[in-house]
């Protein structure tokens, strides 16, 4: 048989042999809030961003996403609506009687293309272990969360990925989940919650252990296990985003969200021609003018690592050439802060102190919002005397001319323009406050990465051999590519 | 008064890594990052405190044999030999720990406090027992 069909062999080997050399990304998205006044525009369009970044390099995704369906279900976004989309009726009232930014936001159902289910945790978790055990051992597995985290102030390994109906997923659960994943497989997160720092411990068998896990794992954070991230504003724009997301897998699509080329240059660092995932964060850690001080599991690594002998131990070597120091450069000189020492330090403690002020005048705007609300609602309780307490049961309840009639009583007050004047007033001081905090972490960062750096050389000269081989897996499993 | 040649030996070994580390955080805030003085600054007390302490528990297990082989040299009479050696080997290490091979400070620091100390005990033993 063979000699009347001499191809049959060698076309048999090379079917039976393709499988094992192609190596499969597979990605899941996990996004959403918890609740709907919890899932802010911002995080919807970034899962809708990564799913067109993957359908365009023709990588499958599986998303799931707050109650699992699309447009025919219910609402599941809250953003910030701009003057002319807000309801003129509505507006007025919920200014006087609303809480927060109310009066500003709206509501609408997502409009993600790939959901294939719920976030809420009994779904959310019968699926991905579904998912997890069809991983084949030449695949590679991406996870991203765009989402709301939760901090266990006692015990930061206790964290949560907040889920939808109010529900959460620990980082000891997350973990059993990646166990349904084949030892062979490459497995890589993205978390960008708050408080996502913790999660590094996913690179273990378990949150307490310090025994690698069976699959070769590695994951970037968006922040430490106390602070709190970015990327979940109420704004759609997407010129605004400073997240992590934003950056990092701008990075490795080698293409801003606005659709603007990145030089080759500024990510791949190597030059090797692929992006690896290493290379996407270093790219954020040097461009990412946010609030976020991220951070990849080999760095969290080396940070649990210092030895008592080496700690503070920072008049090494002055510039010690690697990817931290010249990431550390790149912070110091475009925020013109110093890079080393008691300067660095001062500089910090002066961002800081602008920031408390800055925090000062923002909490003064907001009681003075307050307290022409409550002047305004005075003012209406002897204009209308029969008003029952205006409450969000009541108002739903309201016919549309009573509303209106209430909607025109308050823009006839004088106190009405002071009131827009201030609440405007109001969220600038947010907004201003919000780049305060990205500006004192700038020199955040240029201390972290100061320390990163004189790490990685020390921890080549002083590591034992186990751990330089645990950190060596994980590297290499940072420096994939998609 | 011999117990209280003991107890004072068991207290200095415990003191070495925090009168070394102090050496470490001076050039640490002079010509380095300032890391320490950062944590001082700008975290909660308990965070550092509880960074030292796990730091001075490892290091008691260089700390202690140090010091009383130090003091087991002198007390064998080796008394010069175990003052110039922690001294000598302790300024050197130092100076190693700011030029290459950029050595960890706390090393020398202790050997050089471990030397000055054993000086001082020497002093004060011979006068008491002199």
């Amino acid at each position: 048989m063979i000699r009347r069909f001499p191809f049959l062999l060698p076309a048999l080997l090379f079917l039976t042999a393709a499988p094992a050399t192609a190596e499969d990304l597979r990605v899941w998205l996990i996004g959403g809030g918890n609740n709907l006044g919890n899932s802010q525009g911002q995080i919807e369009e970034n899962v809708r961003w990564l799913e067109d970044i993957f359908a365009n390099r023709g990588i499958e995704t599986r998303t799931y996403y707050t109650h699992g369906e699309g447009a025919d279900g219910s609402d599941d976004v809250i953003y910030f609506a701009l003057p002319d989309e807000r309801d003129p009726v509505l507006e007025p009232i919920l200014r006087v009687f609303g809480e927060g930014l109310q009066y500003a936001q709206k509501t609408r159902t997502n409009s993600l293309q790939n959901i294939v289910g719920s976030t809420e945790k009994s779904q959310l978790t019968a699926s991905l272990a579904e998912d997890f055990s069809r991983v084949g051992p030449d695949d590679s597995v991406l996870l991203v969360y765009n989402g709301h985290g939760d901090i266990d102030t006692s015990n930061t390994l206790n964290n949560n990925l907040l889920l939808w109906n109010n529900t959460s997923l620990n980082i000891g659960e997350l973990n059993d989940l990646l166990g349904h994943i084949t030892p062979e497989a490459d497995v890589r997160f993205v978390l960008t919650q708050c408080f996502s720092g913790s999660f590094a411990s996913l690179v273990y068998e378990s949150p307490e252990s310090t025994t690698l896990a069976s699959q070769k794992r590695c994951g970037f954070l968006a922040e430490s296990d106390r602070r709190e991230a970015e990327g979940c504003d109420l704004g759609t724009n997407q010129a605004e985003f400073r997240d992590y997301t934003t950056f990092f897998f701008a990075a490795l699509n080698q293409k801003t969200r606005l659709g603007e080329e990145i030089p080759a240059e500024e990510i791949d660092l190597d030059g090797s021609g692929e992006i690896s995932f290493r290379e996407a964060h270093l790219y954020t850690l040097r461009n990412a003018h946010s609030s976020d001080l991220s951070r990849s599991t080999s760095e969290v690594f080396m940070e649990q690592w210092e030895p008592w002998y080496l700690r503070w131990n920072s008049f090494g070597p002055r510039n010690p050439d690697n990817d931290y120091r010249q990431a550390r450069d790149a912070v110091a000189e475009r925020h013109q802060l110093p890079a080393r020492g008691l300067n660095r330090l001062r500089a910090e403690r002066r961002l800081l102190a602008e920031e408390a002020v800055q925090v000062e005048q923002t909490r003064a705007l907001r009681r003075e919002v307050q307290a022409t609300r409550e002047a305004l609602r005075e003012q209406l309780q002897e204009s209308l005397p029969n008003m029952p307490e205006v409450t969000m049961e009541h108002l739903a309840s309201l016919p549309d001319n009573e509303l209106e009639h209430l909607s025109q009583v308050i823009q006839s007050s004088e106190l009405y323009p002071e009131l827009l004047e201030i609440q405007a007033a109001a969220e600038h001081a947010n907004e201003q406050l919000l780049m305060a905090a990205r500006d004192r972490t700038q020199a955040e960062k240029v201390f972290r990465l100061s320390r990163l750096s004189r790490l990685e050389t020390t921890f080549t000269r002083y590591a034992g051999a186990d751990t330089r081989r645990d950190l060596d897996i994980i590297a290499s499993c940072e420096a994939g590519t998609l | 008064m011999r117990l209280l040649f003991m107890l004072g030996t068991g207290v200095i070994a415990v003191l070495l890594y925090p009168l070394a580390v102090l050496l470490v955080i001076a050039a640490d805030t002079m010509v380095g990052d300032a890391e320490f003085a950062r944590q001082l600054a700008l975290q909660a007390w308990h965070q550092w405190a509880r960074v030292i302490l796990a730091d001075w528990f490892a290091a008691l297990l260089v700390a202690l044999p140090l010091w009383f082989l130090i003091r087991g040299l002198a007390r064998l009479g080796w008394t010069r030999t175990s003052i110039a050696v922690p001294v000598g080997l302790g300024a050197l290490l130092t100076v190693l720990a700011f030029m290459p091979p950029y050595l960890p400070l706390i090393f020398g620091a202790m050997l050089l406090w471990a030397g000055v100390l054993n000086a001082l005990f020497n002093c004060m033993y011979r006068r008491v027992n002199g």
